[in-house]
């Protein structure tokens, strides 16, 4: 892993049919090239910060989008949203918060922490599918992030 | 002027003056008439002369002619010698030449002749006069046989001629003085006897008069003239004058007598010694050896004898009080004027012994005389007299009877006003005397008051009233009993003066039997004036009392209101003390009422202090019980916040766990679709289907049920919000459900209103929605949005879509319950639950009017807080 191709596309994501069926929706609109998928908020962390199994990861190769599923086990998502909000080095990291919920308390945690977008998580798949492809084909073709 | 001081001088001077006038016009008259004369006559003289000169001429002429006579000079020397008086005579031709001359000098100096005025016609004419340097000269014709030759000149000395005229005026003049001086002199003496004396006789008179105006003696009326008739009037004038002197004597004489009366009288407020004066003074003026002063007594139709003088007293002793009607003295009452009665004898009003003792001194003669205050008549003074020693009474001593008689009235008046105010001020003192005490009483009840009721314990209560009253009576020993309820008895609750040895504060009394019982019996003040005889008395006590001879006791009841509380004795010394006046009874009792409500304060305060006791315990338990409350509120809370955590994390779950899974079935499913359709036909693509509807169906279900209890959990925040605004945008957002429809949309006017705008949008979308639903299946669906306004503002939502039958209604508003069929209308049933459950947050109502297949019609308002 360590001589992996840069990641397009950080998704944290512990379940594993959404970590499918999110990655069906994103290869339905091509973008499923380097999506680099984690299962909980401790490895997201190691991901990004190039620590414990990804310490040989360069820093420098950021993910272009990270798609963060708030609740997760170990550290949960508004956690791990905080800490790559806090650093300097991750902070201009796009990050879209994906959610089963309209919970005001996650929404509003999530957006005073600095997140970039939201995407709720609807039972039904085609809207799920619409909403991928629109936020995946906004952050990752039109929204150029600045390069470290 | 003092010239002219004297009449006589006037009357002189007018008469001198007129005399000088008139002698010196006919001096002056004469002088003027005598010097014509006189010249006359030597006029007359000349010409004669010159006669005689012109006879001698006329002898000579028939024989020389004129200017040839000879010895003619000599011959007019001669005549001029024998005519002493002329200057000079001369003979002058007809041309004027003088011929001869008396006078050689003559001769020379005139050249020619005087000529005559006038042409003398023949001899017979007489000559004439002419005025020639200071001479007379008078010229006379020369006529021979009608041939005039000449004149004849014979000159008088004007100035010798003056000299003669002013010689015989000054004789004239001195005659005339002398005349007039005799006459000066007679007019002097005329007008001196005739006039001036009557008049200084009269000046003398009246001088007299002003030093002696009685004197009566008569001037001597001498004519019949303004003088005379002078003298008369002067003379009726001095008897009228010394008339009215005499009657002005007699009235001054009065007046004395009146202010000598009223100066004695005035200084006295004593009617009897009033009486004595004006008797005295009555006898002294009018000379009355005896005088009676009676007073009218109006009660009782009477008249009383205040003073006497020159009666005996036996005399006296029956007429000492007099009716009012039949007496003399009466009718003087009854006429207010002085009654006169002229012989007593005959008199039948007067009581015998005095008319006795009158007679037998000859006083027959008695004037009555009012004695008037105003209108009224406060007496009667009698004056007697001797008839041959008292002439009749006239109009002034009437009058002056009268006036002695007010001023004796005022005086009795005065008296009796006096005597009046005396009364009165004794009254008044006595009622002063008592306002003192009353005050000095009222002052020493504020004092105790004020002591007594700064405390509220009855000990101290007790010792404050007793000492305080004590002190303030005087009083060496007092008592105070309260009345013990427990024991029914008087307990002694603080002595003054009285040792432990002899009674103990606290000891007990009956309530009935003793002098203290009396006095709560009666309630009122009890006196006793020996303890002597009290047998209910403590023998120490009474003892110990009668040892320093305090026998008398004031029993005063303490009262409150209408409760006895207890009695307070003073006991004291009857010398020092003196009876009880009726007054100090009643501050007694004020003192017993103050002392009462004392007693009474400080009972309350020992009930509300008991109370208060109590009162502390019962807020005690009930604060212990509501600690406890309060604890296990709050465990309570504890345990509801727990538990709506536990809720909360519950439906995070479930939005959260429940929806995985679903989405699972849904996206696996639409990938099986999508992405195996080829491999697939017939039934098991339609499971799919049906497979994904169920999930989403799910999905729904858990969306709104998280959604009615986000609605009961959230807090509400008030704020304005504009229901027209939300509903435009809701509409906006519910696009999709009218596509490919006819939908009329009326919207009414909507106030704006207070409410959680979040949550109003809800309620707006429920009902919408439903409305936009349930009008699906209309052809033409009509919505009606809009305002009741009345007293509060009820919104509503009117449709004409399918409706529902309203024995149904009650359900409408539960969760999960549908009153139509999921095919025929989806949804899960959540909307007007939560739409109640928002309005129910609201304080609102909300209601439905339904229509089965006709439409239904939603209502709702905001509550109190929403307007």
């Amino acid at each position: 892993m360590g001589c992996a191709p840069v990641v397009e596309i950080l998704l944290v994501e512990d379940n594993p049919n959404d970590v499918e069926l999110a990655l069906h929706a994103l290869k339905k609109n091509k973008l499923v090239n380097h999506i680099q998928v984690v299962r909980d908020g401790e490895e997201a962390l190691d991901y990004i910060f190039c620590r414990g199994s990804y310490s040989g990861r360069n820093i420098n190769d950021a993910p272009k989008l990270i798609l963060l599923d708030l609740k997760l086990p170990k550290v949960d998502g508004i956690e791990v949203l905080r800490q790559i909000k806090s650093d300097p080095a991750t902070k201009s990291i796009p990050v879209v918060v994906l959610t089963t919920s309209r919970e005001e308390r996650d929404v509003m945690k999530t957006y005073s922490l600095g997140v970039n977008s939201y995407i709720l998580k609807p039972v039904d798949f085609d809207q799920f599918v619409d909403s991928v492809s629109q936020i995946g084909f906004y952050w990752m073709l039109l929204n150029q992030s600045p390069r470290v | 002027m003092n010239l002219f001081k004297h009449l006589h001088t006037k009357i002189l001077t007018v008469g001198i003056s007129t005399l000088v006038l008139a002698v010196t016009l006919i001096t002056v008259a004469n002088v003027a008439n005598f010097s014509i004369s006189y010249r006359s006559a030597l006029e007359d003289r000349s010409i004669t002369v010159a006669e005689n000169i012109r006879s001698v001429v006329y002898r000579n002429i028939k024989y020389f002619p004129l200017d040839s006579f000879t010895g003619m000079a000599a011959f007019l020397r001669d005549v001029l010698a024998n005519n002493p008086g002329l200057s000079y005579c001369y003979i002058a031709d007809g041309h004027g030449r003088i011929l001869y001359a008396s006078d050689e000098n003559i001769k020379k100096q005139r050249k020619t002749a005087l000529r005559p005025g006038s042409v003398f016609k023949n001899q017979k004419t007489r000559g004439e006069t002419l005025i020639h340097d200071g001479h007379y000269e008078s010229i006379i014709p020369v006529i021979f046989e009608n041939d005039y030759l000449g004149t004849v000149h014979v000159a008088i000395e004007k100035k010798i001629v003056n000299q003669k005229i002013l010689t015989i005026v000054l004789q004239n003049t001195i005659i005339l003085i002398l005349f007039l001086a005799l006459a000066i002199y007679i007019l002097y003496r005329i007008v001196t006897k005739q006039v001036t004396r009557p008049i200084n006789l009269l000046m003398d008179r009246v001088i007299n008069i002003t030093e002696e105006p009685d004197a009566t003696e008569p001037i001597a009326v001498t004519s019949e003239d303004e003088l005379g008739k002078l003298a008369f009037s002067f003379n009726q004038m001095q008897t009228s004058l010394a008339n009215y002197i005499r009657e002005l004597n007699y009235r001054n004489n009065a007046l004395q007598t009146i202010i000598m009366i009223a100066d004695r009288l005035y200084k006295t407020f004593d009617m009897e010694t009033i009486a004595k004066y004006a008797c005295e003074a009555m006898a002294a003026y009018s000379n009355s050896p005896r005088t009676a002063l009676f007073a009218v007594d109006n009660e009782r139709k009477t008249l009383r004898c205040l003073y006497h003088l020159g009666f005996g007293e036996e005399t006296i002793k029956n007429a000492r009080i007099l009716p009012l009607e039949g007496s003399l003295s009466g009718i003087t009452v009854r006429n207010k004027d002085v009654t006169t009665s002229y012989d007593i004898l005959k008199d039948e009003t007067i009581v015998p012994e005095v008319k006795q003792s009158l007679i037998g001194d000859g006083l027959n003669i008695v004037f009555s005389i009012p004695l008037l205050f105003q209108d009224d008549v406060l007496g009667v003074l009698n004056i007697f007299f001797v008839a041959r020693e008292r002439g009749p009474i006239d109009q002034y001593e009437r009058d002056i009877f009268i006036s002695i008689g007010k001023t004796i009235g005022l005086a009795m008046s005065n008296s009796r006003h006096v005597a009046q105010i005396e009364a009165e001020i004794a009254v008044r003192k006595t009622a002063e005397k008592e306002l003192d005490y009353r005050n000095n009483a009222l002052h020493t009840i504020n004092t105790i008051a004020d002591k007594l009721y700064r405390s509220f314990d009855m000990q101290t209560i007790a010792r404050e009233a007793v000492e305080s009253i004590a002190v303030y009576t005087n009083s060496p020993r007092a008592s105070l009993f309260a009345i013990d309820e427990q024991s029914k008895q008087f307990k002694l609750l603080y002595t003054h003066g009285f040792s432990d040895a002899i009674i103990k504060v606290g000891s007990l009394l009956p309530l009935e039997g003793s002098f203290t019982g009396l006095v709560l019996k009666t309630r009122q003040i009890v006196t006793s004036d020996d303890i002597a005889d009290d047998q209910s008395m403590v023998p120490e006590v009474k003892n110990a009392l009668l040892e320093e001879k305090l026998s008398m006791v004031i029993g005063v009841p303490l009262l409150f209101q209408d409760q006895m509380l207890g009695v307070m004795n003073l006991f004291f010394r009857e010398k020092e003390r003196g009876p009880i006046e009726e007054y100090e009874k009643e501050i007694f009792l004020s003192i017993g009422k103050t002392i009462g409500l004392a007693m009474a304060n400080a009972q309350h305060v020992a009930q509300i202090e008991a109370e208060i006791k109590e009162r502390k315990k019962a807020e005690a338990e009930i604060r212990k019980l509501n600690e406890e409350l309060e604890q296990r509120v709050s465990e309570r809370t504890r345990e509801l916040e727990f538990a709506n955590k536990e809720l909360e994390s519950f439906s995070y779950s479930v939005s959260h766990d429940l929806r995985a899974p679903l989405r699972s079935i849904d996206g696996f499913s639409k990938i099986l679709l999508e992405d195996y359709e080829s491999e697939l036909s017939g039934e098991p693509v339609r499971y799919l289907h049906l497979l994904r509807n169920n999930a989403q169906q799910m999905g729904n279900l858990i969306t709104d049920m998280l959604s009615f209890s986000r609605m009961s959990r959230l807090p509400l925040t008030r704020q304005k919000v504009d229901p027209a605004e939300i509903v435009y945008q809701v509409l906006k957002e519910l696009e999709d459900m009218q596509k490919n429809r006819q939908v009329d949309i009326v919207i009414g006017d909507m106030p704006e209103c207070q409410a959680d705008p979040a949550m109003l949008k809800v309620v707006w979308v429920n009902l919408l929605s439903n409305a936009l639903k349930f009008t699906s299946k209309k052809e033409k669906a009509l919505i009606e949005i809009g305002c009741n306004k009345s007293d509060e503002d009820v919104f509503y939502v009117k449709d004409n879509g399918a409706g529902f039958d309203m024995k149904y209604a009650d359900k409408i508003f539960c969760v999960f319950q549908r009153l139509h069929l999921a095919d025929e209308f989806e949804g899960t049933g959540c909307g007007t639950a939560i739409v109640k459950r928002i309005i129910n947050r609201h304080g609102g109502r909300v209601w439905v009017e339904a229509r089965l297949n006709e439409g239904a019609d939603f209502y709702f308002t905001l509550g109190e807080g929403g307007q």
